[in-house]
């Protein structure tokens, strides 16, 4: 394990799903609000999508992971899920092809390399609708500001990063 | 870290495949049906759109084949609109297609198909001496040291001991049809292991010349960054290093581990010589052009078809022929307004949802009727092969000199004779002799690139026909490509310039194809006739031919499912039939979603 801290948050999920790609959408919220206001320095903010077994290197290169996704957790529709650590289960097996390298065996791949992020926290969203469109539906649009916060608190408890300080005071 | 069996809330299973085999008394298969239970949606997502932001789109269909999607919607438009490109947008894109076909058969053979092959538990019993002499004996490579695979073997041993081998669970370890001994086991897991730390210093290609990782841009015209050497901001020397840099190991990578480590394993499976063979008709769209596509006589893999496996005579192709390329759906769920029989060219093509199989969860799939999301698309009406061992064979037959000594040198660790090559471990042995062929050639095309920028030409954008103003008010076009998996294409029609018809013939359609309308069997359904199961229910057979073909799910269907039972499990029917996949158990299930899309 790097010495040297790297603290990354992925956003995962399919674009073409509506509340599949929630994750994805999140980050690019993210982004844009770092573009504008420089709010997340010293994080690395990325949209991988569903790109499974290519984000080896960026899950390898992290200390400390926050993962935004849509996950089915049977809770109500636009509810998070949060799971922390070793409650993600690690996972990998036969499977049909490339495309069905699920994310969690990307982690377990790293765990058995020994390049798992020592802090890892999922975030997700029971989706209300994986139907057909680019856009997420009116719920899931709504989670996104919670999933974020939720995002920031984690990597504050982390301590490895802090709200710019003149939006701290506005609170 | 504990591992806990809990319901999988973040799975990215990107569709589904499932395959059903009827079988007689001896296990053998005797009919094979595949299915893609899950619909895609693209062209529903695309209508309506800008055409130069189709690719945006297009290259979310899958996370493995990104940038093939995203370069066939763009050559689609750039079709329509009757764009060139520039000399040097054309060798880059020639570059980021090879570096996606190495990084793609790398992964492929090592981290799908390996575990087809090699024993992980296996390689705990190999003597690292012995794994070393063999390493030695059969590569350069540096990492070949007795302490070296000692370490491995370690590694290996640890994880299986401490339970985190779980993470491989459900693989058919000790399963009889595993032939390997224990140190080509464990010289193919030190591999997989550094493959996977390799895949790091391949993506720099896509890094440079994509400007935003993990999805690179694009743009219609050429390349979407300017070339210069003076400029921080630019491709410039300093750039340009890291992307040498970059083939060089992925060259050294595939003639040294890669490829040596495919003819070390494939004399112990000699029978995949003979099984697995299909369809034996063989379609190539063709890929590397080196003058502008429209010019297929330029391509580095030519443009042709092979029909009853006679290399003597490469039959013409046309992607624009409304009589060549037709899609038809008399066993698929959709509904064409000419009735079931009908077959409809890409540029006709119809996208109406017409689901009227069981409701989930179900047994089996009615397959004398319809059943599957996959539309069977044909070439002249003849059921095609598409993917490496089309493209090996094309080079073959056509005389390439590189494809030929490989072939050949293949065929001889094999002792075996062409025909050889028509079969399960014929695919696999293609696509490791392909990824030398390309691996090289990217390596010339960046010496091209740099001469070129050396000469002068910094060109990488052509904007005349930028503004949809200069476009006209109908147009059609259509993007055709060597994706790794196979001959992939995209058709779009343009009306006052807006997407009105999109259309994607992708490598998985044309191998995961059911049935047509002449009840002839797709790629897939005609590999795994005549396979015998040494035990049902354990069908690690039917794995390594259907793997033998690079599935790929995600464009040909397209959704997710929240259980990660689904393909882990294996269910023996009591009467005579296999289902490689348990029922499908999604978060939503296909026929609820379809219902609310209409």
């Amino acid at each position: 394990m790097t010495a040297e801290r790297h603290v990354l948050v992925l956003g995962l999920g399919n674009l073409l799903n509506t509340d599949e790609g929630i994750g994805v959408h999140a980050i690019w919220e993210m982004q844009r609000r770092h573009q504008e206001t420089g709010r997340y320095q010293g994080v690395q903010l990325v949209d991988g999508g569903v790109l499974g077994m290519r984000l080896l290197p960026y899950v390898d290169e992290a200390t400390h992971l926050v993962l935004l996704d849509c996950v089915d957790a049977g809770k109500a529709p636009g509810e998070l899920v949060e799971l922390e650590g070793e409650d993600i289960p690690l996972y990998a097996g036969v499977k049909v092809s490339m495309h069905q390298v699920t994310f969690q065996e990307v982690l377990g791949v790293s765990l058995a390399r020994g390049h798992l992020p020592e802090y890892l926290y999922l975030i997700g969203m029971q989706p209300v609708s994986l139907a057909i469109g680019a856009e997420p539906t009116p719920e899931g649009r709504a989670a996104i500001p919670r999933m974020i916060e939720r995002a920031e608190q984690v990597l504050q408890q982390w301590g490895v990063w802090a709200p710019p300080t003149d939006d701290a005071a506005r609170r | 870290m504990a591992q806990r069996l809990v319901v999988d809330p973040i799975t990215r299973i990107e569709g589904h495949l499932r395959i059903e085999a009827e079988l007689d008394g001896n296990h053998v298969i005797k009919k094979a049906y595949s299915s893609g239970t899950m619909v895609r949606g693209i062209e529903i997502i695309l209508r309506g759109r800008d055409p130069r932001e189709a690719w945006a789109f297009a290259q979310r269909t899958c996370g493995v084949c990104t940038t093939v999607h995203a370069f066939a919607s763009v050559r689609a438009v750039e079709d329509a609109l009757d764009i060139r490109i520039p000399k040097n947008a054309n060798l880059i894109r020639n570059i980021m297609i090879a570096q996606q076909f190495v990084h793609d058969h790398v992964m492929h053979f090592y981290h799908l198909h390996a575990l087809d092959w090699v024993d992980i538990v296996n390689a705990l019993k190999a003597d690292p001496k012995k794994t070393s002499d063999i390493a030695r004996s059969i590569s350069p490579w540096p990492n070949s040291s007795t302490g070296y695979f000692a370490e491995v073997q370690q590694k290996v041993k640890g994880l299986v001991e401490s339970g985190q081998l779980s993470i491989f669970a459900n693989a058919y370890w000790g399963h009889p049809a595993y032939k390997l001994p224990p140190e080509i086991d464990l010289l193919a897991v030190a591999h997989y292991l550094e493959a996977l730390d390799y895949q790091a210093h391949f993506v720099q290609v896509h890094t440079v010349f994509g400007g935003k990782n993990p999805h690179p841009n694009f743009v219609v015209g050429g390349v979407p960054f300017p070339i210069d050497p003076n400029s921080d901001m630019a491709l410039n020397a300093q750039t340009l290093a890291i992307v040498k840099n970059a083939i060089d190991t992925m060259q050294s990578f595939v003639h040294q581990v890669y490829l040596p480590d495919l003819l070390a394993i494939a004399p112990y499976y000699k029978e995949y010589t003979t099984l697995g063979e299909g369809l034996g008709n063989f379609l190539v769209w063709g890929e590397f052009p080196s003058d502008d596509i429209r010019n297929p006589e330029s391509y580095l893999v030519p443009r042709g078809a092979i029909l009853n496996r006679d290399l003597s005579h490469i039959h013409e192709v046309d992607p624009r022929d409304f009589g060549q390329v037709k899609e038809f759906v008399k066993h698929s769920w959709y509904k064409y307004s000419k009735g079931d029989d009908a077959g409809l060219h890409p540029w006709e093509g119809e996208t109406e949802f017409n689901y009227d199989g069981p409701l989930p969860p179900y047994d089996f799939l009615p397959v004398e009727e319809r059943y599957s999301w996959l539309k069977a698309p044909r070439w002249k009406e003849h059921p095609m092969e598409v993917g490496p061992l089309a493209r090996v064979l094309m080079l073959y037959a056509t005389g390439h000199e590189q494809t030929k000594a490989l072939v050949n040198k293949t065929l001889k660790v094999l002792d075996a004779p062409l025909e050889a090559l028509f079969s399960t471990l014929g695919r696999t042995a293609a696509r490791a002799i392909e990824a030398v062929v390309y691996v090289d050639a990217m390596a010339r095309w960046f010496d091209e690139l740099v001469d070129n920028i050396a000469a002068g030409d910094y060109d990488t954008f052509n904007e005349e026909r930028w503004d949809p103003s200069t476009w006209p008010k109908h147009a059609r076009g259509v993007g055709t490509l060597e994706a790794p998996r196979g001959a992939l294409g995209h058709w779009v029609v343009i009306d006052d310039g807006k997407i009105s018809n999109y259309q994607q013939v992708v490598p998985t359609t044309w191998l995961a194809s059911p049935r047509d309308h002449k009840d002839q069997p797709g790629a897939y359904e005609a590999s795994l006739e005549g396979t015998k199961l040494a035990i049902p229910d354990q069908p690690v057979e039917i794995l390594r031919t259907i793997h033998s073909f690079d599935p790929c799910m995600a464009c040909a269907v397209h959704m997710v499912d929240a259980n990660q039972q689904v393909l882990g499990s294996t269910m023996i029917m009591p009467s005579t039939i296999v289902q490689m996949f348990s029922k499908a158990n999604a978060l939503t299930p296909p026929v609820v979603t379809l219902g609310s899309l209409k």
